[in-house]
């Protein structure tokens, strides 16, 4: 008996990335990621690591087809493997585990047809988005109301309960600082902003 | 300029909030500090990250669905024996009645090779294989490497039912080379399998006939069928099918029908 053909296309994949559909995603997680896995623990990886590098790879296409920019020239499948090894290699390399990797050069030769700069600004992104996780709930809050909700200093200095609207400057630079520092602190960063 | 004042600055040009004189003195301090420059860089790097929205809605999505997908795995792995068991049997029962048409079919007219090779050839249920558990006799093998190396033959089979031969192919050639040496029988049987859905009975050829344990019937089966497949290697095909039809093997029947069309 000849086996079942893949259930989408290309086009279902990325469309399906692009609107998020539980449907698409479930597939490309029940299909794919227990591949990725295997190749990651095969190259001094865990479990863990590789769904975290898997979704990096999702997101990198995501970043990639919400604006229309990419033309699938291969299997989605080969695609997304294609991601998923070349950000492991680079995590290996920024630990000095380059040696007794298996990666064949031929897959290194082909990072420039790949979304290079959507995989290292999801990396990076991941990177602020973590670091701002790890501040103190009331640097969060300062932050939040600042930068997302751009409420002003006077708003904010009253819902912190300060005196006063100077002082909330101050914490929110100090924040701003720690969570700069915190940034710069990580290995990743040199390598990221280097890009 | 203090510290505070400086972040401040930047909170400002990024936010449009600065103009006339004051945008024009930025922008000219920008141009003469490259740390300055480098600062708003890594600011509004940042802004951009905490506010994209749909990357966030997305990343939560997809640590949904991989939640969703763990929880379903380990519960679908309690009947798993019994899909496996049902699909071989429906399996089974196809070949049969694939059989018995090719049969009736077969009994009408003479064949070229190309249309035998249609006729007959179905490919593997499945190229997943036991290597790794039942063999190693001199080493004994951890679960844990047993379990690492049956996940490998899992993926590979894996990307076999969804008929993308290529990337079975690419993942076997991107495998630890521990692995291709330890098991290089089993490899060539899948590359020889992969090639000749690929429609390279040539590389098909080079690889079942490297196949040295294991597989004997099927190995010789589809080595056979793709010599079938190669312009001027018709004789040679003959001579590999009559090898089959001396001695009983499961495909001990459908050669000496092959045979028997072939003169």
């Amino acid at each position: 008996m000849k086996p079942n053909r893949s259930k989408y296309s290309n086009e279902d994949y990325l469309n399906g990335i692009r609107q998020h559909d539980s449907g698409v995603l479930q597939y490309i997680f029940k299909e794919y990621l227990p591949l990725i896995e295997y190749y990651i623990i095969s190259n001094k990886g865990t479990k863990e690591a590789a769904e975290d590098i898997f979704m990096d790879a999702l997101e990198a296409i995501y970043r990639k087809v919400k604006n229309n920019e990419l033309k699938l020239t291969c299997a989605f499948y080969t695609f997304l493997f294609a991601i998923c090894k070349n950000l492991w290699y680079k995590k290996l390399r920024g630990r000095k585990y380059q040696s007794g990797v298996t990666m064949d050069d031929w897959e290194v030769l082909k990072l420039g047809a790949y979304p290079e700069e959507a995989m290292v600004r999801t990396e990076r992104f991941k990177l602020y988005r973590e670091k701002f996780n790890l501040l103190g709930e009331d640097c969060k809050k300062i932050l939040h109301w600042f930068l997302i909700d751009n409420k002003d200093m006077k708003e904010i200095a009253s819902l912190m309960g300060f005196k006063s609207e100077g002082y909330a400057r101050k914490r929110k630079f100090q924040c701003k600082q720690k969570l700069t520092e915190m940034i710069k602190n990580d290995d990743r960063f040199e390598e990221l902003i280097d890009y | 300029m203090t510290h505070q004042e400086r972040s401040e600055w930047i909170e400002k040009y990024l936010k449009g909030s600065l103009s006339g004189k004051d945008l024009i003195w930025f922008e000219s301090q920008l141009k003469e500090d490259l740390d300055l420059a480098k600062e708003l860089a890594l600011q509004k790097d940042i802004l951009t990250a905490l506010t994209e929205k749909d990357i966030i809605d997305f990343r939560k999505k997809l640590q949904a669905v991989n939640d969703e997908v763990s929880s379903e795995k380990s519960k679908s792995s309690r009947v798993i024996h019994i899909r496996d068991f049902l699909g071989k049997a429906a399996g089974v029962l196809l070949l049969i009645a694939a059989g018995i048409l090719i049969f009736f079919y077969l009994q009408k007219k003479s064949y070229s090779p190309e249309e035998l090779y249609q006729a007959y050839f179905t490919a593997p249920e499945t190229i997943q294989t036991s290597s790794g558990i039942d063999r190693d006799t001199a080493t004994v093998r951890s679960s844990e490497a047993q379990e690492k190396i049956m996940g490998l033959w899992s993926q590979v089979d894996s990307l076999y039912q969804m008929t993308e031969y290529q990337n079975a192919f690419d993942f076997i050639n991107a495998l630890p080379e521990e692995i291709k040496e330890r098991y290089p029988s089993d490899i060539n049987y899948q590359r020889g399998i992969l090639a000749l859905l690929s429609d390279q009975p040539d590389s098909a050829v080079t690889y079942l006939s490297s196949v040295e344990t294991g597989y004997d019937s099927k190995k010789n089966w589809y080595k056979a069928l793709a010599l079938l497949k190669i312009d001027g290697k018709e004789e040679e095909a003959k001579r590999a099918f009559e090898e089959i039809a001396a001695s009983k093997n499961p495909f001990q029947t459908m050669a000496i029908e092959i045979l028997e069309k072939m003169d």
